[in-house]
């Protein structure tokens, strides 16, 4: 029940971590104040926050329960709890088109009254807000992963890749297709000519 | 600002989740790791066959405590003497250890009994903290060798397998695995300090030389006991008893426990080489001095904790009280 050397392993990489947590599973608890604040805000965005709680929870269960098939030559292991969350996600379908019809719906801040620059920008965003929140919906799940691994979570190609077990190829092929139909989504209400032009005013 | 950056806006206005609001996720965490180390603890070491232990009378018990209280002074050995330098002895914390003393002898006067091998042990528990919690719920075999069940939050009740010398046994997805016999109740588990220290030592690999850490181990392995498992009122009164015996621990007047229930704590802090400026304590109802369960607080209040809301014998999976 020793510890020797555990303040290091704090300080020490994810894989360092997890390697150590083999025979001392309290190391573990360290990955909750490394990464938990990021998963939980993937899940907020993507379920919702109603069910963010305990799928955040869950990431951390079944990471724990199969840490000891960690491959250690990756430091970071954001990526792998990334994949369970997004596998998690997988099986919550319903609860994320609830969620973007939620994003869609969402009002706008007020800004600051009287400022009617600020006001037309924020009725402008939340146009746009909409329009995206639409097109992030109607994408295929798999598409989706990509994009939002990539636009929200600051993924790397490379690391989508080993998120979502698919060739790197396959992470390009699917945000371009992504990104495509956003930008179709956009072309066609125009909102997003009239965005840039009130953002490049400011 | 092209398609992608307009995501990315999008997905900025969601903020990041601050540490203080996610109870949930470690104390779940903290559950399944303090279960791992008992199960890991039991899994080094050669756990002798239950066999029927005597009855034991709540007289003798009740003496033992009036005794031992008196004696608030304990040195703790490391090792065999003269292998290890001895360590400076603590003092006993008297407010402590009257709390943990009375707590013996209410244990003492639940009613004894014990599960039939064939039941399962009904544990529901609320992790988080108040306003943020997750309800789960376990059917654990009274004797390790049927499949367990659990419930966690609204998921579905999942199958836990149950282990016969060896193989996991699971109908529909045996295994070849190797694993252990992890039952809800423990026949051979002693019913006085002493003992129970020794069965501790062997079984979990409690250390009772002087270092916070192990202070922090063996106050984590008796709440998960008190929360995971059953036990007897002999078992239940030496575990706290134990405790009553060990330098360190302190007594917190007034705490709430996960899901609001106010209760006095016997708590103690981490060791500078696990979580510095953090502590934990073990929540007692005021009147019953039933183990309500375990919270962890840090410098900014609580981290997140474990309520234990029920705990009953049942005949089958998914049955409740």
């Amino acid at each position: 029940m020793r510890r020797p050397g555990q303040r290091a392993l704090t300080t020490a990489d994810d894989a360092t971590v997890i390697e150590g947590s083999w025979h001392d599973p309290d190391l573990f608890e360290a990955l909750v104040d490394r990464h938990a604040s990021h998963i939980h805000r993937y899940f907020v965005r993507r379920v919702g926050r109603e069910l963010a709680d305990d799928l955040a929870a869950e990431t951390f269960l079944a990471a724990f329960g199969k840490r000891r098939t960690y491959d250690l030559s990756y430091r970071d292991c954001r990526p792998w709890l990334y994949g369970i969350a997004a596998n998690l996600v997988g099986q919550h379908r319903r609860e994320e088109a609830r969620q973007y019809r939620i994003m869609q719906a969402a009002l706008p801040d007020a800004g600051i009254p009287g400022h009617a620059e600020r006001v037309a920008a924020d009725v402008t965003a939340q146009a746009i807000r909409k329009v995206l929140a639409e097109a992030l919906g109607a994408l295929s799940p798999g598409d989706r992963d990509v994009l939002t691994l990539i636009a929200w979570e600051d993924l790397s190609y490379s690391e989508v890749a080993r998120v979502l077990a698919i060739p790197i190829g396959t992470v390009r092929s699917r945000l371009h297709r992504a990104r495509r139909q956003v930008r179709e989504a956009l072309s066609n209400t125009g909102a997003a000519a009239a965005y840039e032009e009130i953002m490049a005013n400011e | 600002m092209n398609d992608l950056e307009l995501i990315s806006k999008l997905g900025q206005e969601t903020p990041l989740t601050p540490l203080s609001e996610l109870g949930v996720v470690r104390a779940r965490l903290a559950a399944a790791v303090a279960a791992e180390r008992l199960a890991n603890a039991r899994q080094r070491s050669t756990v002798p066959a239950p066999r029927p232990w005597p009855a034991r009378r709540a007289a003798c018990v009740a003496a033992a405590v009036v005794a031992a209280s008196a004696a608030v002074t304990v040195a703790l050995v490391s090792g065999a003497p003269g292998t290890a330098p001895r360590p400076a002895a603590r003092v006993v914390n008297p407010q402590a250890a009257r709390i943990l003393n009375d707590a013996a002898l209410a244990a003492l006067r639940l009613p004894a009994g014990a599960p039939r091998p064939d039941q399962y042990l009904y544990v529901k528990m609320a992790y988080g903290i108040p306003g943020q919690l997750v309800i789960d719920q376990f059917w654990n075999s009274a004797d390790g060798t049927h499949t367990s069940f659990e419930q966690r939050g609204s998921g579905k009740l999942a199958p836990v397998p149950s282990c016969v010398d060896g193989p996991d046994i699971q109908p529909a997805h045996p295994t070849k695995q190797d694993c252990y016999s992890d039952p809800a109740y423990y026949p051979d588990m002693p019913t006085t300090w002493q003992a129970m220290l020794a069965y501790l030592k062997k079984n979990y690999g409690v250390r009772t030389d002087n270092q916070p850490d192990n202070l922090n181990d063996l106050g984590k392995i008796i709440s998960t006991l008190l929360t995971s498992t059953y036990m007897t009122p002999g078992q239940r009164a030496s575990l706290y008893e134990l405790m009553a015996r060990t330098p360190g621990y302190k007594v917190i007047p007034n705490v709430a426990d996960s899901i609001g229930r106010r209760g006095v704590g016997i708590g103690w802090a981490f060791g500078p080489t696990v979580k510095p400026g953090v502590s934990t304590v073990i929540i007692f109802d005021r009147k019953t001095y039933a183990a309500l369960g375990m919270t962890t607080y840090g410098v900014g209040g609580s981290m997140g904790g474990e309520a234990l809301i029920k705990m009953a014998i049942v005949n089958r999976p998914g049955e409740l009280p």
